[in-house]
């Protein structure tokens, strides 16, 4: 751009090449952000916060950020309508990704391990979660409303936010996070 | 019977408003809103399931608790904040219990934090600039009042720099007793 800018090409060929360019950058975001699917927002990326809580076994979450892979982080609560009929999705995606294509971690907001075990046994005896007891993390994250998804990318930063719940294992949703794992967003 | 039909104080949008069992609707092509009071018994039940102290449930009970659910149906940003909504009840100005009204309480009362995130998350979020389709709900909670009261909610759709205000008007509002 600089060499273009410097070359010697006459101005009013300089200015339409600079605004061609400019025009292209524009739709080019618009159309990443027009091809996302329902409910899926780029977000100014954003630092994640820190996780640093133990899930139902007392085990620590560690490799956060995953640094290799996009992290799905996952706050809901067993209470909250939308996340008992989004939960049953998470459970197909955490199988999709069984190879850890997508590291998904599930943060429960200030609920104990009685409504949890209750809640997820009925669900997915084997999904974990991790257990935000007085709700601080989930504070620092602020999300909009439960449940709510955040996709950080593997420099730890937040790119995109799901709004509400969803069924994630509609094509569309599983195609986007596909294009995540290779690259192409 | 109090049929609480919505007044569009600007813009003459198509609308459809609704009352039915105590529940209060409101619809067009900017925003989709329903109100739900919620009876003693129903607040009660709702916190008791989430381990609140009964000393906690006892205060909320004697509240008026009105769940509002609100969806942007427009393709804009719609901005919301309860900061700049108007209840008045008889002409009188009733102001809401604020987040930081019970933020304070909850703290005196030395409720624990977890007790605490639980409540507020089953709040209104108090201002939201909602994306296109997207909904949110919660309580606002109003002291117990067995009058009819107004609750003007004031909006703002966002898009291209171009800020519309709009009001939606509930004109006849009860607490559930």
């Amino acid at each position: 751009m600089l060499l273009f800018l410097r070359s010697g090409v006459p101005d009013n060929m300089r200015f339409q090449i600079s605004l061609a360019i400019i025009v292209l950058a524009c739709v080019a975001t618009a159309y990443a952000q027009a091809s996302l699917p329902d409910g899926i927002i780029a977000v100014t990326p954003k630092k994640a916060p820190e996780i640093l809580l133990k899930n139902m076994d007392d085990e620590p979450l560690t490799g956060f950020p995953a640094r290799d892979t996009w992290t799905f982080v996952h706050f809901w609560a067993s209470w909250c309508g939308p996340c008992k009929r989004e939960m049953p999705a998470i459970s197909g995606l955490i199988k999709h990704f069984r190879k850890n294509e997508i590291r998904i971690i599930l943060v429960n907001t200030s609920e104990d391990d009685e409504a949890v075990f209750a809640f997820l046994g009925g669900i997915d005896p084997d999904m974990k979660t991790y257990m935000d007891r007085d709700g601080q993390v989930t504070e620092k994250w602020a999300p909009r409303g439960l449940p709510a998804t955040y996709l950080v990318d593997p420099e730890g930063v937040i790119r995109y936010q799901a709004l509400g719940g969803r069924n994630w294992l509609q094509d569309n949703y599983l195609e986007f996070l596909h294009s995540l794992t290779r690259g192409s967003r | 019977m109090v049929y609480g039909f919505c007044i569009m104080t600007l813009a003459g949008m198509p609308s459809s408003f609704a009352q039915n069992n105590n529940r209060y609707h409101y619809q067009d092509d900017r925003v989709r809103i329903s109100i739900t009071p919620r009876t003693p018994e129903m607040t009660t039940a709702f916190y008791y399931a989430r381990g609140f102290p009964a000393k906690v449930i006892d205060t909320l009970k004697k509240q008026c608790f009105l769940t509002i659910t609100i969806r942007n149906t427009s393709r804009d940003t719609l901005q919301h904040n309860i900061g700049k909504w108007v209840i008045t009840s008889s002409g009188q100005p009733v102001m809401p219990l604020t987040r930081q009204y019970w933020f304070d309480w909850f703290r005196s009362q030395n409720i624990p934090l977890s007790i605490q995130s639980t409540f507020r998350w089953t709040l209104l979020p108090d201002a939201l600039d909602f994306f296109p389709g997207e909904g949110e709900g919660g309580n606002i909670i109003l002291p117990y009042t067995d009058q009819p009261f107004s609750v003007q909610m004031k909006f703002k759709l966002i898009s291209n720099n171009m800020t519309q205000p709009f009001n939606v008007t509930f004109p006849e509002v009860r607490c559930a007793r």
